[in-house]
């Protein structure tokens, strides 16, 4: 087993580089003159002089060749030195590490609602199928998908925060400042999982092994903790990394809303303000938290299914 | 001599209740299994011979119903609630289920799957129970039991995981096994172990048998007395001499004339929907013997011989 994880880990070095690059030169082919944006910044009365713009080029590097910068860009990252934004002029990764903890709270706390109310609902409705508990939770389910975040977000203000103020409605001072926006962002995710959880424990439970437990005279409780269980976590620990992957990435509006300062909101500032370094640089930094949640989920993989331990054809 | 009766199914019905109608799986149906014997049940996909099993057990989905009586050891099981029955599941009725490639947990270890059979079963402590592990999979010719119960199922092939799940079965003292189409879709290899299986198991408990199955073969080689179901009714019941060498229901004939040895010739026409039932004889529309009293009247069970019966009104 360690084996593998350690060539999972050596896979991840082209990946990291290709990020990199495309991070890199996505910025770098994108129209507009960084060094004209950094003038603009440092002196926003001051005209365009060519001679002075030619100095700053040559102070940011901007002449060199395009791999040239690449290089002279990547090795920095590779240090943990990713430059300095034009705008504020502080550490990239300053930011970005004081930022990234607002969003991975926020994700988790997502990430734990939705997997909460998921796998609570599709147990239930899987277990009471087509009673009107299934009808009612299939039915709320096809509401649910269809309401915006943004909308139930500021619902959700309205009734917690502004009616029962159980809940500040904006900014972050305490952990409890993370449950409203969790909630939101876990109920929009949760529905996937609902789903998932309903299908996975009918198949399951009409599958050759449910019948050996049953006619070996297994109760029905036993049933689902020993043999069911085990098998829906493949599924869910697949959904549960696009999740995770989708709630980092796409949790701005909510991050916005909530007043919470995540990366996206940053992010996006940043691009819009085509302040590059900031750019780059949270673009690869976020590239690489998607490599290592998905190589978290290959190395749990490993622990749950004997049959991908041994590099036999799972069914997943 | 008089032996014991260890099953006694008396007026089975079994049905499913569905959107487009009840599609009655099992009907009316008596039949008994005696101490140490054998009983094929024989019949094409589709024809409840799987639900009649199911029924015994008590394990239908949640839209069957079952009504009548069916009598095991003395007790009758018709009213028993599900708790009760996981007393004899497991215990008194071994299954061997069908499909052995699927009827393991993939993610869990022999072991433990073996483990939860001898824990229904009693209390054994934690080596007392690996020690009863090893000596039931040796029973099952199993030359390294240690390695079979440390591996997971994707380990082993076909034939192992059946004897496997028979060791599971023979963990307690069942007086009656249920084999579920052991021998379906199976190579000619995996089923002679299969048939080696079974009885290896006769051999270790001397149980009463139910051998579900379409194989006609495999049937007439193991069984003692067979039983014939078309369309949730049994059509004949025999000893195995008496069906293989006498045949008199003509599905039964038919189903003789379609097997390869006799050059494949199949049965005109499908078996009825368990829906709409045909009036009279189920098979008379597919019979070429059919008269007008087969279209009308629907046959009952009638005695040939001492141990022979037959649902027929032109035998």
């Amino acid at each position: 087993m360690k084996k593998i994880i350690i060539n999972r880990m050596l896979m991840i070095v082209p990946t990291v580089i290709t990020i990199a690059f495309l991070a890199f030169s996505i910025m770098y082919f994108s129209p507009g003159n960084p060094a004209e944006i950094l003038m603009r910044y440092r002196n926003p009365e001051g005209g365009t002089d060519p001679a002075a713009l030619a100095h700053y080029e040559e102070m940011l590097g901007l002449d060199d060749p395009f791999f040239t910068q690449f290089e002279n860009w990547f090795t920095g990252v590779l240090g943990g030195d990713f430059g300095e934004s034009f705008k504020t002029g502080n550490p990239v990764n300053e930011e970005f590490f004081y930022r990234i903890g607002y969003t991975l709270m926020l994700s988790f706390t997502g990430l734990a609602f939705s997997l909460l109310i998921g796998i609570t609902l599709g147990f239930l409705s899987a277990e009471f199928k087509d009673s009107w508990i299934d009808n009612f939770l299939r039915f709320t389910q096809s509401i649910k998908m269809s309401i915006p975040s943004f909308w139930l977000a500021l619902f959700f203000i309205y009734v917690f925060a502004t009616q029962l103020k159980w809940f500040s409605a904006f900014g972050y001072n305490s952990p409890k400042d993370l449950i409203l926006p969790g909630l939101v962002l876990g109920l929009s995710n949760s529905s996937r999982m609902v789903r998932l959880v309903r299908t996975c424990i009918l198949e399951e439970k009409s599958s050759g092994y449910v019948y050996t437990a049953r006619v070996k005279g297994l109760s029905e409780i036993q049933i689902f903790f020993k043999h069911i269980l085990k098998n829906i976590t493949l599924p869910i620990i697949t959904l549960t990394g696009v999740s995770l992957v989708s709630m980092i990435g796409g949790s701005l509006i909510i991050e916005n809303i909530f007043g919470l300062p995540g990366i996206g909101t940053y992010l996006v500032s940043a691009i819009v303000a085509k302040d590059y370094p900031v750019s780059m640089g949270f673009l690869f930094a976020y590239g690489i938290i998607i490599v290592l949640i998905n190589l978290f989920i290959d190395v749990l993989y490993q622990f749950v299914d004997p049959r991908v331990r041994d590099g036999a054809n799972a069914e997943i | 001599m008089q032996t014991e009766t260890v099953l006694k199914i008396t007026n089975l019905n079994t049905y499913f209740q569905t959107p487009d109608g009840n599609v009655s799986a099992v009907c009316e149906l008596d039949i008994e299994i005696k101490k140490g014997e054998i009983l094929g049940l024989i019949g094409e996909t589709g024809c409840g011979k799987s639900v009649l099993g199911e029924s015994v057990l008590k394990v239908l989905p949640y839209n069957a119903i079952s009504t009548g009586s069916i009598v095991f050891e003395g007790g009758e099981l018709m009213g028993l609630k599900q708790k009760q029955m996981r007393e004899i599941r497991g215990r008194k009725i071994a299954v061997i289920p069908q499909n052995p490639s699927e009827a393991l947990n993939p993610l869990v270890k022999n072991k433990k799957q073996i483990y939860e059979a001898i824990d229904h079963n009693g209390k054994a402590k934690g080596m007392e129970k690996k020690k009863q592990s090893i000596r039931l999979l040796q029973k099952m010719h199993f030359k390294e039991p240690e390695k079979v119960l440390e591996s997971y199922p994707h380990r082993l092939s076909g034939g192992m995981k059946q004897r496997v799940l028979a060791a599971m079965g023979l963990c307690g003292n069942p007086s009656l096994l249920i084999a579920d189409e052991p021998t379906k879709g199976l190579d000619a290899i995996v089923r002679s172990q299969v048939i080696e299986t079974l009885m290896l198991f006769k051999e270790n408990t001397g149980t009463a048998m139910m051998l579900i199955t379409h194989d006609l073969n495999f049937a007439t080689k193991v069984c003692n007395r067979i039983a014939v179901m078309y369309a949730g009714e049994l059509i004949e019941v025999g000893t195995c001499y008496e069906i293989f060498k006498n045949p008199i229901h003509p599905y039964l004939m038919g189903l003789f004339l379609a097997q390869p040895e006799n050059g494949l010739i199949p049965i005109d026409g499908v078996s009825p929907s368990l829906i709409n039932l045909p009036q009279g004889c189920r098979f008379h529309d597919r019979c070429k013997k059919a008269s007008e009293k087969c279209k009308r009247f629907h046959p009952e069970m009638k005695k040939t011989t001492l141990t022979h019966e037959v649902r027929c009104w032109n035998p």
